[in-house]
């Protein structure tokens, strides 16, 4: 019989690859591993063990073990490939074995073995050889991603800084690369405080990485949202508005969407908006955020609640009492969840929802929410809700019981809080008008 | 045949995109990230509607925004600036002005002929639109209110490479 030739084996091989990806992304993946492992058989009797074949196989079946969560053996096969690849291949193709050997160690939880391979890579490398700098600029970038991502900000620095260094090496400069690096670096250097330097890199990189061009990601996503916050903390509410509008769009457009993230940037913007007098759009964003964490979250979490707790704190001030009143009431209910145990932000709730009733002259449903929040109340004795019981009779006209009800309450704020608090005041010259109509 | 729009709605309905089909006209929305209409609501409006005897479909988010009469030189040309290279970078969707009114929307149009649209190319142009109109926000924001243009991403480039090499 005659020998195959070459040829006729290296389509046969590709098919057989091409197969086993195929069942992996339709996930049918107890076929994709018998394709898979047909395929490295294949290749180790037709191509040898050290063929470029085998490594393809190899990082092939990486990343399928990767998605069936085997630890072993996706680690066996990077390494397997580093092996190959001393052997038959030259430094670039090391150093790019070697950063994804790391980048699984790292991903594996052994972060030790994960620095020592991202060094021994670092350490092939040499700067004046051309060839060497395109892996040598990703192992740093991977590096500093993973220092990032250990806290170890100052560690990360120095890295990216050389990632730079390297980038401007290039006669064609790596325009994508370079502002990836930018954008980490930016991240590292806001965890250490050096705010201003982080500002500038990240918004010299952001349009590079934000170009319709480019693949968003949830990681750039949180970059522009902290430096959200810093121009928010620093009353540049224009900026702010501009650097979480770029996050949104980064975490909204990324292949992995975390609405988690989403919410929370949107909450943050939120809360700009209303330092720029916008609270329409604050409004927005933040029911926005609700549907977002209520993908993945149920109606009693915190981070639902707090989102709520900023819709409710734009309609209060704004008399929108209705629209408060709807909230409200979903959160009371939340709270009757039996995991949740906030007995002072279910007095808050349903004193918040006493009082819009109050204003809505709901007065039976007013009574019976403050009356349940009493039964919440904490160590000021819940004088927040006995004011507001007091401002319902003072609204029905019954003046005897808003008086009792504000004398019980004015002592509690003199007490635990002040007696010049607003509120206090507020109660004082309430009972002064009531008493008036008394005698 | 030509299509109509009956058949329009129903690759619509199987979609699940919630529509209104009234007047020669099919009427439906999507909600969107950064895009506020006139309302301020997150949200753009959509009209798919026939021409041509049934032979070009037309879907449009007509008055996105409007630019308005008295905008300075500066701002118009950032405006025609930025509209041409969001269409630059667009491979279905256009985005247009008006200059009678200073009306600016978007659209795309399907030369049906006589052929039948499928669910997913009648699905693909409806839903690019928020997509789009939430990715031409920001640059027509600049454009309308500080006059700058959306750069090329080759100016991008330039840009960026100029000030890694100005940095120490």
């Amino acid at each position: 019989m005659p020998k195959p030739d070459r040829e006729a084996l290296l389509a046969e091989f590709k098919d057989r690859v091409a197969t086993a990806k195929e069942h992996r992304f339709a996930d049918r993946m107890e076929l994709a591993r018998a394709e898979y492992l047909q395929a490295l058989a294949f290749a180790e009797e037709h191509f040898g063990a050290y063929s470029t074949q085998v490594d393809t196989v190899c990082l092939e079946l990486a990343l399928f073990y990767s998605s069936t969560k085997e630890a072993g053996p996706e680690l066996a096969m990077l390494e397997r490939r580093v092996r190959i690849r001393k052997a038959e291949a030259g430094i670039p193709q090391i150093v790019d074995a070697l950063q994804d050997l790391a980048e699984c160690h790292g991903q594996q939880e052994r972060p030790e073995v994960a620095e020592g391979t991202y060094q021994e890579a670092l350490e092939l490398c040499d700067e004046t050889i051309e060839a060497h700098l395109p892996p040598l600029r990703m192992t740093l970038l991977y590096f500093g991603i993973f220092l990032n991502d250990r806290e170890r900000y100052d560690d990360a620095i120095a890295i990216f800084e050389r990632g730079l260094a390297v980038c401007k090496l290039d006669k064609d400069p790596p325009t994508f690369t370079a502002a990836r690096t930018a954008m980490h670096l930016g991240e590292a250097l806001l965890q250490v405080k050096r705010h201003e330097e982080a500002r500038v890199l990240i918004e010299a990189a952001a349009p590079v990485i934000s170009h319709r061009g480019q693949t968003p990601s949830t990681a750039f996503g949180k970059i522009l949202y902290y430096l959200g916050n810093y121009h928010q903390r620093e009353d540049r509410f224009a900026e702010a508005e501009r650097a979480y509008d770029l996050a949104v769009l980064q975490t909204h457009n990324a292949r992995n969407v975390s609405f988690r993230n989403l919410a929370y940037i949107q909450q943050a913007a939120a809360s700009n908006d209303l330092k720029l007098n916008k609270p329409l759009r604050a409004e927005n964003r933040l029911k926005q955020s609700v549907r977002f964490l209520l993908k993945s979250q149920e109606e009693h979490h915190p981070d639902v609640l707090s989102v709520k707790q900023d819709l409710v704190n734009i309609y209060i001030p704004a008399k929108q009492y209705a629209k408060a009143e709807v909230i409200l009431e979903e959160m009371a209910a939340a709270t009757e969840h039996p995991d949740f145990n906030d007995e002072r932000a279910k007095e808050r709730y349903l004193n918040n929802l006493g009082f819009v009733q109050v204003h809505l002259e709901e007065f039976p449903k007013a009574e019976a929410n403050l009356r349940r929040a009493l039964l919440s109340a904490g160590e000021d004795h819940g004088c927040y809700v006995i004011k507001n019981l007091g401002l319902m009779y003072q609204k029905m006209g019954y003046v005897d019981e808003a008086i009792r009800e504000y004398r019980k309450a004015l002592p509690l704020f003199e007490e635990h809080f002040s007696k010049d608090h607003p509120v206090a005041e507020f109660i004082r010259g309430a009972l002064a008008e009531l008493e008036g109509q008394a005698s | 045949m030509p299509s109509t729009l009956s058949e329009i709605s129903t690759l619509l309905d199987s979609a699940g995109i919630r529509h209104r089909l009234k007047d020669d006209v099919i009427r439906t929305g999507f909600s969107t990230d950064l895009y506020t209409d006139e309302d301020g609501d997150h949200g753009v409006n959509i009209l798919l509607r026939l021409d041509e005897d049934g032979e070009l479909l037309r879907v449009q988010a007509p008055m996105a925004y409007r630019l308005p009469k008295d905008a300075s030189p500066e701002t118009q040309a950032a405006v025609l600036r930025t509209i041409n290279q969001l269409n630059w970078e667009s491979k279905i969707l256009q985005a247009e002005m008006d200059f009678e009114d200073g009306e600016i929307r978007f659209s795309a149009d399907f030369p049906i002929e006589d052929g039948k649209p499928t669910e997913q190319q009648v699905t693909r142009l409806v839903r690019l639109i928020p997509s789009l109109i939430d990715l031409a926000h920001l640059p027509l924001r600049d454009a309308m209110e500080k006059a700058i243009p959306m750069p090329t991403e080759a100016e991008i480039s330039r840009r960026f490479d100029a000030f890694l090499r100005a940095r120490a």
